[in-house]
């Protein structure tokens, strides 16, 4: 750092007081002495060396705040750029002064918040089931990234009813999104096997090439990017409504059972498949685990139980109109399926 | 095999006038200039290799620390002592990282422009450029007179403006806008390279940051 921008160039170290019966009278405004300016230019010169240090000591704070969000670091400036006045620097270094004595309070602040934050995740970690559903992030401690813990019920649903509960730590930033997946680099298995009937009967290879392996490994990486790092977020956020759903189905069976209601039971199993096939299709639409099958069962099996219960048709042709909808609807989720995951048709394991 | 060298070229760089009141009030600024001839127009691959090579080099941790280095501290506070607020009008060199973030990388304007870019992140000084046919005598840098204003610009400037200005006529304001058709533009062949010293930016810098510049804009 140039040390030469905080010297004091024009005055002594310790500045003597002027004698009053030497310094004359102001002069009228327009008639500026000489004796007077070069007396306003040392306190200028004295103000920029105090405002020199003030910057640095902003920028220090500047850089020591990252990644803390919402601090202000703004100085109003006075309109320039132009020779200021005594007073208009003095505005600008008490500006300054301010700035800096407010940011030094926020991070002080800041930096309380954040030790008391790590406390609680030492407690947190010791003893989960003392702090249900409580997430920390690592913005809560002054860190930058995407990492948060998380005290969780262990197993979701079973954990929850057995009071079994964890600090789950996640890592990792979400992908951004808007933008489509990268393509595959290896052609899907479809295109392989119209290139194959382009090509006519050529005897399948027996040891794949080095480049094939290369680009099989590239493939795989790219399919790996492509996939979300973790299971995706219901709408309503990280509150278990799915689990619950399941939870009040299951009570619902075992009470229908129990009582021998079939309406309990139907209720109780509609709300349990509701809440598989919530789940299923949150997974499947974003591209992190495919449930083709799964789907288009269900939407196969909603379409024959309506005919069946609501029209007067015959049982077969309510089965064959299931049939269709099956197969229509397992194309329409394969395809949706490898939109979404960067090319491939399935992903049983994410 | 020796690879083929490109022609040497050494920097002449010529000192600029400031006026004695600024002088006075701030020790240290300066100008300096040099001219060369040189063609405008789309980069070179070379140098947009160059830019994109420089891109990689600056990241979020460079940005943070920036204002803690020596000469972008001292163009910070030299704003601070003229009555700019560096966070709302950025040091020269602050606004290109700023770009350089924002954008993902330095994008590739024109010859003149991605040589200067290159020239300021890596020495840090305040770099313009002129269309050397335009400028009349030599450059300095002086307080605007009343009433005064330049080419593209509606009203007057305001009394005691700090201008970039040949021996005639203001040539743009300091650290902000250019007058109109002092630039360098299409079909200009000479340009005048002009590096903005204060106090705090050590003269070689000055000196470094035009032959810089100058060795991109011959590349």
């Amino acid at each position: 750092m140039p040390e030469e921008l905080l010297e004091r160039t024009d005055l002594a170290e310790v500045p003597i007081a002027p004698q009053e019966d030497l310094v004359p009278p102001a002069p009228p405004e327009g008639l500026d002495t000489v004796l007077y300016e070069h007396d306003e230019r040392a306190a200028r010169a004295d103000l920029r060396r105090q405002i020199a240090a003030m910057e640095l000591a902003l920028a220090r704070l500047f850089g020591s705040a990252f990644p803390r969000k919402g601090i202000d670091f703004a100085v109003a400036g006075m309109g320039g750029p132009r020779l200021l006045s005594v007073d208009e620097l003095e505005r600008v270094r008490d500006g300054l002064a301010a700035r800096i004595h407010d940011v030094s309070h926020r991070l002080h602040d800041a930096a309380y918040v954040e030790e008391k934050n790590r406390e609680l995740i030492e407690e947190m970690t010791a003893d989960p089931a003392s702090y249900k559903w409580v997430r920390v992030n690592n913005a809560d401690i002054g860190e930058p990234g995407c990492k948060h813990w998380h005290s969780r019920p262990k197993w979701g649903p079973v954990g929850l009813l057995m009071d079994w509960w964890r600090v789950k730590i996640s890592s990792g930033c979400p992908l951004a999104k808007g933008l489509r997946p990268p393509e595959p680099l290896m052609p899907t298995k479809r295109q392989r096997r119209k290139r194959r009937r382009q090509r006519g009967a050529q005897p399948p290879q027996t040891q794949p090439a080095a480049v094939g392996l290369d680009d099989a490994k590239r493939a795989a990486a790219a399919r790996r990017k492509a996939t979300p790092a973790k299971r995706p977020e219901a709408l309503w956020g990280s509150f278990p409504l799915s689990e619950l759903v399941v939870l009040i189905g299951v009570i619902l069976l075992i009470v229908g059972f129990a009582m021998q209601a079939p309406v309990t039971v139907v209720v109780g199993l509609g709300l349990a498949a509701l809440a598989g096939v919530e789940l299923a299709a949150r997974e499947h639409f974003t591209g992190y685990r495919s449930h083709n099958v799964l789907l288009a069962g269900a939407a196969g099996t909603a379409t024959f139980s309506l005919l069946l219960v609501s029209t007067p048709t015959a049982p077969v042709a309510c089965l064959a109109a299931g049939v269709i909808v099956f197969g229509g609807s397992a194309w329409l989720l394969v395809g949706a399926f490898r939109r979404r995951s960067g090319g491939a048709a399935y992903r049983i394991k994410p | 095999m020796t690879p083929d060298l490109p022609d040497q070229w050494e920097v002449a760089p010529e000192p600029g006038w400031v006026e004695p009141a600024l002088a006075g009030e701030f020790p240290g600024l300066s100008i300096v200039s040099t001219t060369l001839e040189a063609s405008t127009g789309r980069s070179p691959e070379a140098l947009r290799e160059r830019l994109r090579s420089l891109s990689d080099r600056i990241g979020g941790s460079q940005a943070i620390q920036l204002r803690q280095q020596a000469i972008p501290w001292a163009y910070r506070v030299f704003f601070r002592h003229i009555g700019l607020d560096p966070d709302t009008t950025r040091t020269p060199i602050e606004q290109l990282i700023f770009e350089r973030i924002h954008d993902g990388a330095f994008k590739s304007r024109n010859r003149v422009d991605d040589a200067l870019t290159i020239a300021m992140v890596e020495v840090g000084v305040a770099m313009r450029a002129f269309d050397a046919d335009r400028v009349e005598g030599r450059i300095g840098l002086r307080l605007s007179a009343e009433g005064e204003s330049f080419e593209g610009r509606v009203s007057p400037l305001p009394d005691g403006t700090i201008v970039v200005a040949d021996e005639h006529r203001p040539l743009g304001i300091l650290f902000e806008r250019t007058a109109e058709g002092r630039g360098v533009r299409r079909g200009t062949s000479r340009v005048m390279l002009v590096a903005i010293g204060v106090r705090g930016v050590p003269d070689i810098a000055l000196e470094e940051a035009l032959w810089v510049a100058g060795s991109a804009l011959r590349a």
